[in-house]
């Protein structure tokens, strides 16, 4: 029983420790509120709070209640504890009888009676107190707390507001027009997938293609609202109080509000700007594969790379553009195709990683082929949309089998006689020769080094004829071609045998008139500018005929090795005549170059007549006309500086002069416009208003100074008194000379 | 100490004289009819005097005396160490305290020595002192801007170039040209302690009449002084330039495009062959041009003439241009080429000397580097250069009567363009056509006597006409009064005293000299500083350097008049007691 009463002495403790806490909140609560409204500062309101709930706690310290106390106020306010009530907090066994009994007594009364017991501290006072600061601040709240007009001005939110300046500085205040509320929204373009944003800041930042709608709200009703842009004025539609517009965003520019009521007396706005985003082109990055590969015809022909691909608002499509080009020089034939990628593709997704195997065989291409590919990305921009390519890559199948031999390109023919071309094939022959010469018997090595030595024969008796040798001053070639049956030759398959006479023989059928004529018409008939005499042969001078000759002797001892069946060391003569024969050839391009120009006869009846009579003088009239782009602005300043020096009115003409200077000031404040929008809307003010202030002028003019750029150096006329005085100097110096 | 009597109504001398002498022959007959004894030479003695003293009243005789008292006159600025020092030396030293504007020069007569210590006293004042011994002792010179030299008229594109002197800057502070609403457009830091010299410069990109500022700023930013800068940008002026060349050659062709995309009216005559031409007219719109004649070269301010095309000229075209050079004031630039500096050549008078080089330096022109003949122009007198370089000229030319013709022996500065230095050939070419082309001749040339006028103060200047005109009329918002220059009929001279702050403006007919007026406190330290110079150059002149130690002091005439009494009293008692 007597933990029971201890019990309600405990829960009567809490309760009263409860209630200051609760006292203190109110107050701190009720104070703070009203604090924020008044200040609408958030940080200091709750600063405050926390400061009044600490100092009343302070104040009433809670936790200086004990049980004892406790038992205490109990024993004052109930009578009928009999100044016992502490008898519950000691423990029993310290007591006499008597006490025990009346614990036991106070104990059931306390129970009984705890309803009875007063609260020492009540909440009215702090409620009542909690509820009138409450009133009071949804009261200033209501109305508006409007601490003075200047503190109101300057506060962020109503920097935003729309303010309407009159044009007609004398037009009474309270006439003016206000706008109570705007509101801009902007569409962004379908495909961007944007929401639509709203703001009632007036200076817009956005994407091309997006419509801009403005609605602006008036204090009352008012004939028309106009929105001047740089190029055009537009009325907005009308709606009682309500103005709206909406517009198509092509360009950067900057806009005003012009507002005239029913008296004809206009407002002005201040300048916006619309500064105008683009959409970005998508990006392609390529990764895994060379920006040239070659393919041996053996080899596996894939190409795996992967396209890591991305745009800001999506992306449509994604390919590559595979192009296969067949054949070489004119007769080149070229095939595209469209490839898609192995990965699969989401359109709309704003960033990609795409791969793709692509198999030559697959592409139908051959040996000598080449394919060229680039990925190409378009994204979801309307009505036009962004494209982007990716670098061209290329992939070749090496032709192991093509000739790499080639006269300049610039050529128009390849004039080039077939026999220049062999010597690189002996040597090609020789050093194969050599290297097989591990791997063949001794008897063929040799027979193929006599065969190779016949060759450079037949090669050396045809350079013979382009010097006039005679065909005979040699070995017989023919003869010894018969001795030397073909089907013997080893070094069959890897001569190309273009230089032996049988080859000749064998392609007679091209040249049918020449083989008839063979024995006594040179090869070079063709080609020579011949008078009857070999050594006055025009194709080459006496230096080149001095190289050949050397060229046949280097032969002639590369014979001698390969007859001698030591191959190796006839290879530095065959090099050595390759050589000369080369630089000959280079000389013979030099020579192919200078055909050229040939001039128009000369008339020899008109020549060094005299006559001019056909011709004319000549005439030129050209009007250079410097279009300066500031000119306006420069004539602008000029005109500010008289009318702050003279103090006159601005007049309409000078009024059409400002506004074509905030064009020309527009057209460059488009790119830099945070830079000039003062400045611009300044102008604008002077292009509409009559009066103005000097200050004001003196403002624009040097705004609009340091714009203008600095004018080029140029001569100028400067003047001179001319007085009798002047002229007497003049007289004197000339006298005196 | 009396060195010499002299008499103020000199002019009365003779007839005073001989007054005296009839008067005193009179007496002596008079005398002589009654008796002849020892009291008639005592009369005929007292008869003397009195004439004497009554010739004296009337012919005022007068002293030259040396006078050693001295005075100083205080004027605003004055050192007191200065003035202590002076006391020291100067017993008895009387000072006055100078006023504008005040007649003080009938006190300045009583003393032989004058100083002046302190700025100095105002230029209108200085009539005051003419003939006086006066020594003008100066003060330090005031801190602020002492020197300052700008352009009041300007033309446009070019630069505001002001140059001046800061004297006692302060270390750390700089100024700053600012324009009329304040931004800054140049500055320079003051660095010394002393005496500093500054360049500010702003380009000129628009007509009109501006008052920019200069500001002295301390380190902080602060704006400490701040003095007005008045000046006109005038529109330019565009010239008709006419080309000759026997055949086409670059220099010619880049400088037809420079000048004619300048909006100069350009036009070109290039021979083709005998008597054919290539007529080439930029932004020109008048008669095509034919003949070198006098008419077709009146329309021109400059011709540009390769020496040949003026060799092959006939003799009536010489003279048509040369006439045109005289008479009209056409320029003519001749262009150069190795036969020009032959001393066979005797077309032009132009006198060439061999140095041998072939590339130049010009100062102004900073590393550019220009081709030249390897000739220099010989100095001569009437020669005047446009570019010069160590005393050399290398482009000039010469005046004939009224017109000018010069030629250069730099070439080839087309190249100039093509590396890029496009500043400097516009540079090189303005220079030459500016100097050499036919000026426009003004009807009114004004001239500002007054280097700062203040309101309510004297504003002087001068103005010359170019037609002789007895009645010249000057404006503002009254007529104005104006003096005829002694020497020549169209000088004129006046003075007005501004009533208002800011530009003001003298109209004569349709030209108009605009000034600006600024307040009394404007240009202290430079006004100060121009004040000291204009002292010192007035009171250094001789008639104030020889210090005038004497100075004149009449007689008094009382002193006759009680002689005269006595004697005539004497006269008259004499016969009553002895009669």
């Amino acid at each position: 029983m007597s933990k029971g009463g201890k019990h309600i002495l405990t829960q009567f403790q809490r309760r009263w420790q409860l209630i200051l806490f609760t006292k203190s909140m109110l107050y701190a609560f009720g104070i703070s509120l009203l604090f924020f409204v008044l200040t609408k500062n958030k940080i200091i309101s709750i600063v405050f709070f926390v400061l009044i709930v600490l100092t009343v706690v302070l104040f009433t310290k809670p936790w200086k209640i004990s049980l004892k106390k406790v038992a205490q106020y109990i024993d004052e306010q109930l009578p009928s504890m009999e100044n016992s009530t502490e008898l519950l907090l000691m423990p029993k066994k310290s007591l006499s009888m008597i006490a025990i009994l009346q614990r036991y007594k106070v104990a059931e009364r306390l129970k009984k009676d705890k309803g009875q017991l007063p609260v020492r501290y009540s909440l009215k006072k702090p409620l009542l107190l909690f509820v009138l600061l409450g009133v009071a601040a949804f009261l200033i709240n209501y109305w508006g707390y409007d601490k003075t007009n200047n503190y109101l001005e300057v506060q962020p939110s109503s920097k935003n507001n729309i303010v309407v300046k009159a044009l007609d500085s004398s037009l009474n205040k309270a006439r003016r027009p206000v706008v109570t509320e705007q509101h801009l929204m902007i569409k962004y373009p379908s495909y961007t997938m944007l929401p639509n944003r709203s703001s009632t800041q007036m200076n817009i930042k956005t994407l091309e293609g997006s419509t801009i709608y403005w609605t602006l709200t008036l204090d009352k009703k008012i004939d028309s609202v106009l929105l001047e842009d740089t190029s055009d004025t537009h009325t907005m539609k009308s709606n009682g109080k309500v103005f709206s517009i909406a517009m198509f965003l092509k360009q950067s520019s900057f806009y005003n509000f012009k507002l005239v009521d029913y008296d004809g007396a206009s407002y002005l706005s201040e300048l916006y700007a619309i500064e105008m985003t683009t959409d970005e082109l998508p990006k392609i990055n390529i990764q895994g594969v060379n920006r040239f590969s070659t393919f041996k015809t053996s080899d596996k022909k894939r190409i795996t790379f992967n396209a890591f691909v991305s745009d800001d608002f999506g992306l449509a499509d994604a390919y590559i553009i595979a192009t296969v080009t067949k054949g070489e020089g004119e007769s080149v034939k070229f095939r595209e195709e469209r490839l898609s990628f192995d990965t699969s593709f989401t359109k709309g997704s704003k960033k990609l990683k795409l791969a793709k195997t692509i198999d030559l065989d697959s592409l139908q291409m051959e040996p000598g082929d080449e394919l060229y590919f680039y990925v190409e990305v378009v994204d979801v921009k309307q009505p036009k949309a962004n494209r982007t390519r990716s670098d061209t890559y290329f992939a070749v199948i090496r032709d192991t089998t093509s000739n790499q031999f080639a006269v300049e390109s610039t050529m128009a023919a390849d004039l080039m006689p077939d026999y220049f071309r062999s010597q690189r094939q002996l040597i090609i022959d020789t050093e194969k020769l050599i290297a097989d010469k591990a791997t063949i018997s001794k008897t063929v090595f040799n027979k193929a080094s006599n065969a190779l030595g016949y060759d450079q024969k037949a090669l050396r008796l045809k350079y013979g004829q382009f010097m006039g040798d005679e065909e005979d001053s040699g070995i017989q070639v023919g003869l010894e071609m018969e001795n030397e049956p073909n089907e013997n030759d080893p070094l069959d398959k890897y001569t190309h045998k273009h230089d032996s006479n049988n080859e000749h023989d064998l392609e007679a059928h091209d040249h049918k008139e020449e083989s008839t004529n063979k024995e006594t018409k040179s090869p070079l008939d063709n080609y020579l500018h011949d008078h009857d005499n070999p050594e006055s042969a025009t194709l080459f001078t006496q230096s080149l005929k001095g190289k050949l000759r050397q060229a046949m002797s280097e032969m002639w001892s590369a014979e001698l090795k390969l007859r001698l069946y030591a191959p190796h060391e006839s290879l530095p003569y065959q090099y050595r005549a390759l050589n000369l024969i080369q630089e000959i050839k280079n000389s013979a391009r030099i020579y192919v170059h200078r055909i050229g120009f040939d001039p128009p006869p000369i008339k020899e009846d008109k020549r060094l007549s005299g006559d001019l009579s056909t011709i004319n003088s000549y005439k030129k009239t050209e009007e250079i006309s410097r279009n300066e782009e500031v000119a306006h602005i420069r004539e602008a300043i000029t005109r500010l500086s008289q009318l702050i020096n003279s103090k006159t009115k601005i007049s309409n003409i000078d009024r059409r002069l400002f506004k074509i200077a905030g064009n020309e000031l527009a057209a460059i404040a488009i790119d830099n416009p945070s830079r000039f929008l003062h400045t611009l809307q300044s102008i604008k003010w002077l292009s509409q208003q009559q009066e103005t202030s000097t200050e004001n002028l003196l403002k624009i003019q040097s705004q609009l100074r340091a714009v203008v750029p600095k004018l080029p150096i140029n001569p100028t006329k400067s003047s001179y008194l001319n007085s009798n005085m002047n002229d007497l100097m003049l007289q004197e110096l000339d006298n005196n000379d | 100490m009396i060195d010499h009597i002299f008499f103020e109504n000199s002019y009365l001398f003779w007839p005073v004289v001989i007054l005296g002498a009839i008067l005193f022959g009179l007496f002596i007959w008079k005398e002589w009819m009654l008796k002849l004894d020892i009291s008639l030479l005592i009369k005929v003695f007292v008869a003397f005097i009195l004439i004497f003293s009554l010739a004296m009243i009337a012919l005022k005789p007068a002293t030259m005396r040396t006078n050693k008292e001295a005075v100083v006159l205080l004027t605003k600025g004055f050192s007191q160490n200065r003035l202590d020092s002076l006391k020291a030396k100067h017993k008895n030293l009387k000072q006055i305290l100078y006023q504008e504007n005040v007649p003080f020069e009938e006190t300045l007569d009583l003393f032989g020595t004058i100083f002046i210590l302190g700025d100095g006293v105002a230029t209108y004042d200085f009539w005051q002192f003419n003939n006086r011994p006066a020594t003008y002792l100066g003060s330090p010179m005031p801190k602020g801007i002492t020197k300052l030299k700008y352009p009041l008229e300007n033309v446009i594109g070019e630069n505001l170039e002001i140059n001046g002197s800061y004297n006692n800057a302060t270390k750390g502070h700089s100024l700053v040209l600012q324009d009329s609403y304040g931004l800054a457009i140049d500055s320079v830091a003051l660095l010394t302690d002393s005496l500093q010299n500054f360049k500010l410069k702003a380009a000129l990109k628009a007509t009109g009449k501006f008052v920019f500022k200069i500001v002295e700023k301390d380190e902080t930013g602060i704006r400490v002084s701040q003095e007005l800068l008045p000046f006109k940008v005038v529109p330019k002026t565009t010239f008709k330039i006419l080309f000759i060349n026997s055949y086409p050659v670059f220099e010619t062709k880049y400088l037809k495009n420079f000048l004619s995309e300048m909006a100069h009216e350009v036009v070109l005559r290039t021979k083709l062959t005998k008597n054919r031409y290539k007529f080439e007219y930029f932004n020109y719109s008048n008669v095509p041009i034919i003949n070198l004649d006098s008419i077709t070269l009146s329309r021109f301010d400059l011709v540009i003439i390769d020496d040949m095309s003026y060799k092959s000229a006939s003799k009536r075209q010489k003279t048509a241009i040369n006439n045109a050079i005289e008479n009209d004031g056409l320029g003519v630039f001749v262009q150069p080429n190795y036969n020009l500096f032959s001393q066979s050549n005797k077309e032009f008078d132009f006198r060439f000397e061999k140095d041998g080089k072939t590339k130049l330096r010009l100062t102004e022109y900073g590393k550019i580097a220009f081709d030249k003949f390897p000739f220099r122009f010989k100095n001569r007198n009437r020669f005047e250069g446009i570019h010069s370089s160590n005393g050399h000229n290398y482009t000039a030319y010469k005046r004939f009567k009224k017109g000018r013709v010069g030629t250069s022996v730099i070439h080839n500065t087309y190249q100039l363009q093509l590396k890029g230095k496009t500043e400097a050939y516009k540079r090189f070419w303005s220079d030459i056509v500016n100097r050499l082309a036919k000026q426009k001749e003004s009807e009114v040339d004004w001239k500002i006597n007054t280097n700062i006028s203040i309101i309510h103060q004297p504003f002087k200047f001068e103005l010359g006409i170019s037609k002789s005109n007895n009645n010249v009329t000057l404006f503002n918002d009254r007529q104005l009064a104006l003096k005829q220059h002694i020497s020549g009929s169209n000088l004129w001279s006046g003075t007005n005293f501004p009533s208002q702050q800011g530009w003001n403006q003298i109209r004569h007919g349709n030209e108009a000299l605009d000034f600006y007026v600024f307040d009394t406190l404007a240009w202290q330290s430079l006004r100060t500083s121009n004040q000291h110079k204009m002292n010192n150059l007035y009171f250094l002149s001789s008639q104030h350097n020889a210090k005038r130690q004497r100075v004149r002091k009449t007689i008094p005439l009382f002193w006759f008049f009680v002689v005269f009494l006595f004697c005539f009293g004497y006269l008259w008692v004499h016969p009553k007691f002895y009669g």
